[in-house]
């Protein structure tokens, strides 16, 4: 019975300590408490590891520098904030971005624009539509306002205002990193390629262009933007 | 850093810091000026380590040390400083940004295998890369962070982080019991661990 007595005193007593560890370390438990811990850390050896453990946490905690810690708290944020926009994908169908009045001949000639460049790439893809059929395998239909998620040329169709000078279009292309590759088409539509680097990375590729397309959606100059298919 | 601190534990720095508020009880801007200096880096670690988040530390330091300006006079130097200044922060935390202490994420690990992330898992590829601290802290609910920030860091009793914290002393104790469960854990696991 005395064995077990002090058997149940040293369990009690190793638990009091156990919990009392990282205030040991921090310097902070009065005389008394720093005394039972101080005995009972000789004769314990798993209060003496953990006591050992706790130490590098807190040498970790001491070391570490914050500023480090707060740049990489904004990283993660960061990477979060691209991830995020990444998976919305947020090439939606073309909205009209300029909400400003317009005269009804810019209208008509937008019009006239628009049908014009959706005649030509319906005749253009005529052939391809109908190849599929042929080979009885299903097609997959895209509109220019639903694109494939590949975005491997960083290549967009442009289309600006009659308004926009050369030194406008350039500087609006600039903005996101592009240039002009072809164009204008007798239609007013250009071929531009978005920061074309060898070494970069095919998903900072993917974000970069799907980037420039809400940048440029947003300018009232730009008519029209979507990714060359 | 062990100097920090005794220097922030000591009798000399706990006087200094009993006279600045006196003064600044008394209208002394200065002395409210001095107090601001010595509290900053504090409050700004302290305020960091519970809400991971660095945008918006200086506003709530500021909500922070206008209560301690206005409230200057009420102080009645019984407990520490430190105590006194933390627990605001503690609370204006609790009140301004609780949606962000993530308390909904992790309350308190009771499942013992909760300390035992599996291999291959986010958050041990996420070790292999980053500072294991940064993941480990993640890891913790607002409140254990606060605990483990409050004894490692700023150097405090658990009784003044009871009060600060307005819990029972053994809850303290318990929530520091769990966040060393996980940060031992992490820290066994971590390749560069020293």
């Amino acid at each position: 019975m005395p064995s077990t007595h002090s058997t149940v005193i040293s369990k009690n007593e190793h638990q009091k300590v156990w919990d009392l560890l990282p205030w040991y370390i921090n310097h902070s438990l009065n005389a008394s408490e720093q005394e039972i811990v101080k005995t009972h850390v000789k004769t314990c050896l798993t209060c003496r590891i953990e006591l050992a453990q706790q130490q590098q946490v807190f040498e970790k905690i001491q070391q570490t520098d914050l500023l480090t810690q707060v740049s990489q708290a904004s990283l993660a944020q960061l990477r979060k904030r691209i991830v995020e926009q990444d998976r919305s994908s947020h090439i939606e169908p073309y909205q009209q971005v300029s909400k400003q009045p317009e005269s009804s001949a810019r209208q008509i000639m937008d019009f006239l624009k628009y049908g014009a460049l959706a005649a030509s790439l319906a005749i253009l893809s005529m052939p391809f539509m109908l190849a599929t059929e042929n080979q009885g395998s299903v097609a997959e239909y895209r509109t220019l306002a639903n694109p494939s998620d590949k975005m491997t040329d960083n290549m967009l169709r442009v289309v600006f205002s009659d308004e926009s000078s050369t030194a406008e279009i350039e500087a609006i292309l600039s903005g996101v990193s592009g240039h002009i590759v072809k164009g204008p088409s007798p239609q007013g539509v250009y071929e531009v390629q978005i920061e074309n680097q060898k070494d970069t990375a095919l998903a900072k590729k993917d974000f970069m262009v799907r980037d420039a397309i809400t940048l440029l959606r947003r300018n009232p100059s730009v008519l029209f933007v979507d990714l060359v298919q | 850093m062990v100097t920090m601190q005794k220097s922030y534990r000591s009798q000399e720095q706990q006087i200094k810091e009993k006279n600045l508020i006196t003064q600044a009880a008394n209208g002394n801007a200065k002395a409210f000026e001095q107090l601001y200096q010595l509290y900053f880096n504090r409050l700004y670690q302290f305020i960091f380590q519970i809400t991971r988040r660095q945008d918006s530390i200086e506003e709530v330091i500021n909500d922070v040390m206008f209560v301690v300006w206005e409230k200057a006079a009420t102080y009645d130097q019984t407990c520490r400083p430190s105590t006194w200044i933390l627990g605001i922060a503690y609370l204006a935390l609790k009140n301004v940004e609780q949606s962000t202490l993530r308390e909904d994420r992790v309350v308190e690990y009771c499942d013992e295998q909760d300390y035992f992330p599996n291999r291959g898992s986010t958050a041990v590829s996420q070790l292999e890369m980053n500072n294991w601290l940064e993941v480990a802290f993640d890891r913790l609910s607002a409140e254990q962070r606060a605990v483990v920030e409050m004894t490692y860091y700023q150097g405090l009793h658990y009784s003044e982080i009871a009060e600060i914290m307005h819990c029972p002393e053994n809850t303290v104790k318990t929530r520091m019991f769990h966040a060393r469960k996980i940060l031992a854990k992490l820290l066994s696991e971590h390749p560069e661990r020293s």
